[in-house]
């Protein structure tokens, strides 16, 4: 089976880097991104399988994210996994309006995160 | 032939070697890069091809076998450049770079050549050279800033880890939590968070009247018997004697301190201790993916176990304030039953009666074990108003009169009111006041019927007319338990609920009866706190 590939968009580097370590230890190739624009463009260019993106995010909220991926119909069925900071926990009819395969709070295990992303995938293609 | 792991350049980085191909065809030479198997990865030449490929892969491959630093230099007039990059030790990647139309030497600045192979104007190929030994300084200074950023991030996610073990042990610090459910989570999550062979918690209790270590917990492959964990407690406490954390005994770089079973490499100990003395300790046997423990390691189990010693500390004081405060209360229900011979030891018994039906009902109706507790407290304490009535009035022997049969009825009414002057007590109330209505609405206080009377005066109702019926009265002899049986039958939907009698009658009344008359003491089976040797206070009076 070929790498599965990853994006992981968090305006905290600290973030993106641990979660990103994680999965290409584990046979994920990962591609990373700092806000909301950037993620876009990568998604468009390198047709992830999976997202991971942060809720809180200066100028394009994770939320917002979502919601411009939802718009395009190549982008409504990829799984975007996200992670909250504690207190903001997503309502759950926005989690299934946006179509969100699930949710996270910080802090998380990476292990938690890695356990998640290969559940996740794994639903996908069943 | 050496074994060389295959290392591939990044994106980064070959979006990094494509802007150098650029540059270094506008300085009118041919760019190549090569993978470690001598894949031919660019390939720019600046104009017309010509370079000779197997020449140029020839150099690759010198290159990749006899590896030097900097720039070097082949070919018969010098004019082909090439440079390894490395990432830590092994080859990732070679650069071929082929001045072919540059004039054979180095060039004076302002040099022009005319002619059909037009030259850059004053670039001598000491430029070329440097500007490729730029190059390589900055590639491999990136590299190493991306190998130590990942050394970072991979340490950072191991500290996340362990802020999660941490959080989740004390966040599971519920107290109605058994001790067996606590330690073995704590096992289970520290065998993940720190890759040992095994991991297992002993604690000191008390069997056949001797205190021994029993395994209470464990993860993984433990290699430590009941007899070898007795000699490590006290290898453990001669450690802690002398200062130590812990006790830390490996084969790695000197003999073992201590003597070990033959599969242990390295090993690590902390004690559990509780307010007085050691309860109980926690080992871990053969770390896996390092030579041998570290002082991070020990405070992670320190702190492991302390929070295992102050969950079960606060359990066993919990557990303990439980049984004095049944205690007192079986103490001063025992001195009212008292009052009058023939119902001494009455309310311990109804007690007890309730919890059983409670017990069986709740595998129909549902019940937690804190109702059911508060049943069997109510039991306890449902004729505690009986501290009202003259003792004459409770003894005597003749018929009573309207006045003094008022007085008894009181009782129940009386016990409500000095309990809900306590705030703990209030959820009890109902029992003690509803202990004698009856479902058709003819019982007192307040003759309330059917399922108006609350679920706990209907079992107390219930468990103390049986427990009347089969003791001996001053006007009569107890019933037999048949006798019993058949008056509940008669009673059901009038004195009693007939859901709570069909589950009492269809229970096994022999063993209860048995139970009864062998003068039970019951020890409190918090399953974990009677190894600590406590034993109710109270025991049947007969």
């Amino acid at each position: 089976m070929t790498d599965r590939k990853v994006l992981v968009v968090d305006d905290e580097i600290h973030i993106v880097q641990v979660v990103a370590i994680k999965l290409r230890n584990n046979g994920f190739e990962v591609v990373t991104a700092e806000n909301g624009a950037e993620a876009l463009e990568l998604v468009r260019s390198q047709h992830p399988d999976l997202v991971i993106t942060d809720y809180q995010m200066p100028v394009m909220t994770g939320v917002e994210l979502i919601e411009n991926l939802r718009s395009d119909a190549e982008f409504v069925e990829l799984p975007v996994i996200m992670l909250t900071a504690r207190g903001f926990a997503i309502e759950d009819d926005k989690k299934a309006r946006l179509n969100v395969a699930a949710c996270l709070s910080k802090p998380f295990s990476p292990r938690e995160v890695l356990q998640c992303v290969q559940d996740v995938l794994q639903q996908v293609s069943a | 032939m050496t074994q060389t792991i295959t290392t591939s350049l990044s994106e980064t980085q070959l979006e990094n070697l494509r802007n150098l191909a650029r540059t270094v065809n506008r300085l009118d030479a041919d760019f190549f890069v090569f993978d470690a198997q001598e894949e031919c990865l660019i390939n720019a030449p600046a104009g017309q091809i010509v370079s000779d490929p197997q020449h140029i892969a020839h150099c690759a491959s010198q290159m990749l076998q006899n590896w030097r630093p900097g720039v070097q230099y082949f070919g018969d007039t010098n004019e082909i450049l090439a440079f390894s990059l490395r990432d830590g030790q092994q080859a990732a990647a070679v650069v071929v770079v082929h001045a072919a139309r540059q004039h054979p030497q180095p060039l004076s600045e302002g040099a022009c050549i005319s002619g059909e192979n037009v030259v850059v104007p004053g670039v001598p190929m000491a430029h070329i050279a440097d500007l490729l030994n730029l190059f390589i300084s900055d590639f491999h200074n990136s590299a190493k800033a991306t190998g130590q950023l990942e050394k970072v991030c991979t340490e950072l996610s191991e500290t996340y880890e362990e802020l999660m073990l941490l959080y989740n042990l004390s966040s599971n610090m519920k107290v109605t939590q058994t001790d067996a459910t606590y330690l073995q989570m704590a096992c289970d999550q520290l065998t993940q968070l720190v890759r040992v062979e095994g991991i297992a918690i002993f604690l000191d209790k008390k069997t056949d009247g001797e205190k021994r270590l029993t395994l209470t917990a464990g993860s993984g492959l433990v290699t430590i018997d009941p007899v070898m964990a007795e000699i490590l407690q006290v290898h453990l406490t001669r450690e802690l004697k002398g200062g130590a954390e812990a006790l830390l005994d490996s084969n790695v770089d000197r003999p073992f301190k201590y003597e070990w079973p033959d599969r242990i490499n390295n090993i690590l100990a902390v004690p559990l201790n509780g307010a007085e003395n050691m309860i109980g300790l926690m080992v871990a046997t053969n770390i896996l993916d390092k030579p041998d423990f570290d002082s991070t390691d020990v405070k992670l189990f320190n702190t492991v176990a302390h929070q295992c010693a102050v969950f079960m500390e606060n359990g066993r004081l919990f557990g303990d304030l439980k049984e004095l405060f049944v205690g007192a209360l079986k103490a001063l229900t025992n001195s009212i039953d008292a009052k009058d011979q023939y119902t001494r030891g009455h309310s311990e018994r109804v007690a007890f009666i309730s919890r059983w039906i409670a017990e069986r009902l709740s595998e129909t109706v549902p019940l937690d074990e804190e109702q059911i507790h508060r049943i069997y407290l109510a039991g306890l304490l449902h004729d505690v108003g009986k501290i009202g009535v003259n003792e004459a009035v409770l003894r005597k022997k003749g018929k009573l009169t309207e006045d003094e049969l008022a007085r008894i009825k009181a009782h129940p009414q009386i016990g409500a009111s000095i309990l809900s002057e306590i705030k703990q007590m209030r959820e009890i109330v109902p029992g003690v006041l509803c202990h004698h209505e009856r479902v058709d609405g003819k019982g007192y206080p307040k003759g309330l019927a059917g399922d108006d009377i609350p679920l706990i005066g209907r079992i107390i109702a219930l468990a103390d007319a049986f427990d009347a019926m089969t003791s001996k009265r001053v006007y009569r002899e107890a019933l037999s338990i048949k006798r019993a049986i058949a008056e509940i039958r008669k009673g059901i939907g009038t004195q009693f609920d007939p859901e709570i009698a069909a589950v009492f009658i269809e229970s096994d009344i022999r063993k209860l009866w048995s139970i009864i008359q062998d003068g039970f003491i019951e020890s409190w089976d918090y399953s974990n706190f009677n190894e600590y040797g406590t034993v109710a206070v109270g025991t049947l009076i007969r």
